[in-house]
């Protein structure tokens, strides 16, 4: 209420200071001398960013609204920087467009392709979580697939940009564009939340048979810690399997005595890269899919 | 266990045939991203929903032939070269909507792109791949089917035993 009062007050003291600096009839007139502005409403926004209405649109004229913008130039810039800072803000708008789309495009792709390693090695990493058959691996080839869908749709948006931009506007207003965007957003999401999840199912596991720390952990596991949680996760694959059968299985060969280090530090690098993937394309639609109409403040970042 | 020994029965891909499946993967998404682009550009302008529709059911219909390939489908290594045909045809005729020397650019990395993929997918790094993922699932397979017959010839003498003892 106080922030408001002051802020009219400031309004107040802007429109009374104008009253005497500007001819406010002459301006209106001239105004309405140019038959495309008859009408217009103008506004005027002063270097402490008080915005004051001096006459509001006549819509006896025209229809759609037109309102004459005046705004003097902030303190921290004298005019001819003002003009400059004017110049440049409007023509680059579509040049930092193109940036914010290739940005998005270079993380969702790089996103895809951590995806694919995944989905490609998924079926040679050490059954963990439950192997290519588990329900984590179908999240990954579908967390793959709306990154690849994320790549397409920034090399998709970052052509027509160069080639057309008013293409990506038009992409922009349709509605079922927006809802598959928010789609394959959401599949990104899922993604990521299950690569979360496995790795900390991992990390669980591995801690159980181990008495390191996590950190510890990632370094390697001792002989004897990787005999017991080869056992375990073959117990995981094959619920209910006794003690008996597990030792045949592993004196015929078909399973191995220990799993090697290497296979454990392959399988979590699967992880890990997993859920990197996940979050860089997350970070990719925020930058140009569905995440930025929520998250206005990033592009501003990006912009300055 | 030795790290050679690690190594050797390591049934990872090695990094030489995944390079090739990664880079011919982006080289099509991106090819496909440019020609919906050139459809767009230069027919459909007035149909964003069509196009929209139209690429996320082609990136679909590409992410399950990828997928193929990583589980060692020579069909699907087979559908993706022809795409990639395909589209190396199409990027030739985008060069036709080029307007300035930018455009001539773009459509002349892409023409050089996607008949990169073609011939990546054609080489033998990239048949090696598929072979290699075709052999490593048959060999899962294998296994899995030793251990079931296994489990159900322990189970069955398990059940029998009780049966048995049942009966004194």
């Amino acid at each position: 209420m106080g922030a408001l009062g002051i802020y009219s007050f400031k309004e107040n003291q802007l429109k009374s200071r104008l009253s005497y600096s500007i001819n406010q009839k002459k301006l209106f007139q001239d105004i309405d001398n140019i038959p495309e502005l008859y009408g217009a409403a103008v506004i005027y926004i002063d270097s402490h960013y008080t915005i004051t209405e001096l006459r509001p649109f006549d819509s006896s004229c025209r229809l759609s609204p037109i309102k004459v913008v005046l705004r003097e130039p902030p303190q921290l810039l004298n005019q001819k920087q003002f003009a400059l800072h004017l110049k440049g803000s409007q023509g680059n708008t579509r040049e930092s467009k193109l940036v914010g789309e290739l940005a998005g495009t270079v993380l969702s792709c790089g996103a895809a392709v951590l995806g694919w390693f995944v989905v490609m090695g998924s079926g040679a990493a050490i059954p963990i979580t439950g192997g290519t058959s588990s329900a984590i691996t179908y999240l990954a080839i579908a967390a793959s697939t709306a990154s690849t869908a994320q790549c397409l749709n920034g090399g998709f948006r970052s052509r027509n940009e160069v080639y057309n931009p008013t293409l990506n506007d038009a992409l922009d207003s349709d509605e079922w564009y927006q809802n598959i965007s928010s789609a394959v957003d959401l599949i990104s999401l899922a993604g990521a939340a299950a690569a979360g999840a496995a790795a900390l199912k991992t990390m669980k596991l591995l801690m159980a048979n181990s008495s390191k720390s996590s950190l510890d952990i990632l370094k390697g596991l001792s002989r004897a810690e990787r005999k017991r949680l080869t056992e375990d996760i073959i117990r995981l694959n094959h619920p209910g399997v006794s003690n008996k059968i597990l030792k045949q299985m592993v004196r015929s060969g078909q399973f191995p005595k220990s799993y090697s280090g290497i296979q454990f530090t392959q399988a979590l690098k699967l992880q890990l890269k997993d859920a990197v993937g996940a979050s860089m394309s997350f970070t990719g639609s925020a930058l140009s899919g569905n995440v930025n109409s929520l998250a206005i403040g990033i592009y501003e970042e990006l912009g300055k | 266990m030795s790290d050679k020994e690690d190594k050797a029965c390591s049934s990872y891909p090695p990094w030489k045939l995944m390079r090739v499946f990664l880079l011919v993967t982006i080289l099509i998404i991106l090819g496909t991203a440019v020609f919906g682009s050139t459809l767009f550009n230069m027919y459909l302008y007035d149909e964003p929903r069509i196009v929209a529709v139209g690429l996320f059911t082609l990136i679909i219909l590409f992410c399950v032939i990828n997928v193929g390939v990583t589980r060692g489908s020579f069909l699907c290594a087979t559908i993706l070269k022809y795409y990639a045909l395909f589209l190396f045809f199409s990027s030739l005729w985008g060069l036709s909507g080029a307007e300035n020397n930018i455009h001539y650019i773009i459509s002349f990395i892409n023409i050089v792109a996607m008949f990169g993929a073609f011939y990546l997918i054609s080489g033998k790094s990239y048949q090696e791949l598929v072979k290699y993922k075709h052999d490593f699932f048959e060999d899962i397979k294998e296994t899995r089917r030793v251990i079931e017959q296994q489990l159900a010839v322990s189970t069955k003498a398990k059940h029998v035993g009780k049966k048995y003892k049942g009966s004194e």
